[in-house]
């Protein structure tokens, strides 16, 4: 599905990635670990083409996705969320939900002359089942922060999308939220999503992953399945310290 | 003293045009846009040439002032595409002096400082839209239309796309927005009916010459906007009224005519300096702006 090829990045004197390789499979949820500052983030960054690269590609389905905006490559199924959920201030909910269905809000001339119909059914249930206990028309601006996350990841997964790329999804939450979206994930996992993921949180990582792969100072030090990587030492030391 | 209001009425409606699109180009994506007065004299000056120079009829002329506005506008965002804050404030009020440089050197289509007298009143389906009553009639007829479409504009999701955009372009770009194109549309929407409003001062004044377009007046619709209110339409209208009525009123006091034109500079830079310190979000505004 995703193939990461010899990328390398670095802000003036930090090296954030050295060529790092690996590949995400399809129907599988594949966790990214690896210390405070490891690159992780950066990593998201360039493949949703957010960042660009020194060197390297990124592959989407033997596609080369490399110097696509973007914009383009959300549209090719990338869908992605932020550490700190990205949410716009001065908007519902419901146009979050409604931005993240379709682009039709992008074509000006339809905008102007056509009345839209909402089907607030539809969305009243994307608030229940990620157990948001809000009104469509609240603004974010009064969301929690685990709302916030949570509405984050409604709209990731209400894009069409391919990839699901989470970007520390239980990180700051409260236990609720957090077994929330847990239990989202593994909903995913079973539907057969395929899924990148960030998180700390081993034992989350455990449960929920196929497969995990370890960044430490930039590079890939270990790659396989939970219980290779989570026992291997190098992984103990990149998270213990030299 | 009828015939003055409807004159006075007439010229507020124009100005609300262009500060309700200059309202769009910064109120919707949060860039310090600057060259309106330039995209207004480039309506004006093409409706002018058009027809008078080239004996265009009034309805093509107009519209061609509003897409000559347009297209200039392109050019100034594909200019400015790499630029943000203050150096895109920068570059934009740059085109307002580029443009009146152009105005002024380009004897052979513009005329120069001589500016170009006698410009036609306007015709439309045969009828002779004279000063007074009928011109503002079509200068309403045109600022609602205008104004109708920048509401819907901005009442659609369409608009609420605009604003997720200024707020975080990161955020909507990985939802699949085309951010840039977003911004270019607004851009070049603004424009084109900053051009008619152009069209419309060229065929109300009769006689446009560089001076016609003064940087002075960018300080006039963005005190207009920005007491209004940052992406509030409504505002732009409000505000266009109260600010304009005020140089009107200093005619009725004991100045001296000549005191008149700096009283009111002054005027409008005070307004702007208070909106600014103590209601920074303006009459009607409802976001703020980093
Ligand atoms: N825009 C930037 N400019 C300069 N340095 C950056 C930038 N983005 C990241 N870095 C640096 O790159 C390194 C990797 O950062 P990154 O955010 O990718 O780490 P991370 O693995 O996501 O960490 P965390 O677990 O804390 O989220 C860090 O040293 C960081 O300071
Ligand atoms: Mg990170």
């Amino acid at each position: 599905m995703l193939k990461v090829e010899n990328i390398t990045k670095s802000f003036g004197g930090v090296q954030a990635i050295r060529g790092s390789n690996f590949v995400v499979e399809k129907n599988k949820v594949t966790a990214l670990i690896g210390p405070n500052g490891a690159g992780k983030t950066t990593l998201f960054d360039i493949i949703a083409g957010f960042v660009e690269p020194d060197m390297g590609r990124v592959l989407l389905n033997g596609d080369d996705v490399t110097q696509l905006l973007p914009h383009e490559r959300a549209d090719r199924g990338m869908s992605r969320t932020f550490q700190h959920a990205r949410l716009f201030r001065y908007l519902t909910i419901l146009d979050h939900l409604m931005m993240a269905t379709d682009n039709a809000d992008t074509k000006l001339w339809q905008n102007i002359w056509r009345r839209e119909r909402v089907h607030c059914d539809e969305y009243d249930a994307i608030l229940e089942q990620f157990g948001i206990k809000r009104t469509l028309d609240t603004p974010v601006s009064d969301l929690s922060y685990g709302q916030r996350k949570l509405l984050q990841i409604a709209m990731a997964l209400r894009r069409g999308h391919q990839l699901l790329m989470l970007d520390e999804p239980v990180a700051g939450v409260n236990k609720v939220i957090q077994e929330k979206i847990e239990q989202l994930l593994l909903d995913l996992k079973a539907r057969g999503e395929t899924v990148l993921l960030i998180d700390h949180d081993m034992n989350f990582v455990r449960r929920l992953s196929d497969r995990v792969i370890c960044l430490d100072a930039g590079m890939v030090v270990a790659a396989g399945t939970p219980n290779e990587v989570l026992s291997d030492p190098k992984v103990m030391e990149a998270y213990l310290g030299k | 003293m009828t015939a003055y209001l409807v004159q006075v009425f007439t010229l507020i409606l124009i100005y609300i045009i262009v500060a309700a699109s200059l309202n769009l180009a910064i109120g919707f994506t949060g860039l310090l846009s600057l060259g309106h007065v330039a995209l207004f004299g480039i309506g004006a000056y093409t409706s002018a040439i058009l027809t008078k120079d080239v004996g265009v009829p009034f309805m093509p002329a107009f519209f061609m002032a509003g897409l000559l506005s347009s297209l200039s506008r392109l050019f100034l965002t594909v200019v400015t595409q790499k630029l943000r804050g203050d150096y895109f404030a920068f570059v934009t009020l740059g085109f307002n002096f580029l443009v009146v440089a152009l105005a002024q050197n380009w004897i052979s289509l513009t005329r120069g400082s001589l500016g170009i007298p006698g410009i036609p009143r306007p015709v439309i389906f045969g009828l002779t839209i004279k000063s007074g009553g009928p011109f503002l009639l079509l200068t309403t007829v045109v600022t609602i239309g205008s104004l109708f479409f920048l509401y819907r504009l901005t009442r659609s999701r369409y608009g609420r796309l605009l604003e997720a955009v200024r707020d975080d372009s990161v955020g909507a770009s990985a939802l699949g927005k085309d951010v840039y194109r977003l911004k270019y549309q607004c851009f070049v929407v603004s424009a084109f009916f900053t051009g008619l409003a152009g069209s419309l001062f060229a065929h109300f004044i009769q006689f446009i010459d560089p001076t016609s377009f003064y940087l002075s007046d960018i300080i006039i619709v963005l005190t207009i906007v920005i007491t209004g209110g940052l992406a509030s339409l409504t505002g732009s209208i409000l505000g266009g009224f109260i600010i304009l009525a005020i140089p009107e009123i200093l005619r009725f006091l004991p100045i001296t005519p000549e005191a008149v034109g700096p009283l009111r500079q002054m005027i409008y830079s005070v307004i702007l300096i208070l909106i600014l310190l103590f209601r920074p979000r303006g009459i009607l505004g409802k976001v703020d702006i980093d």
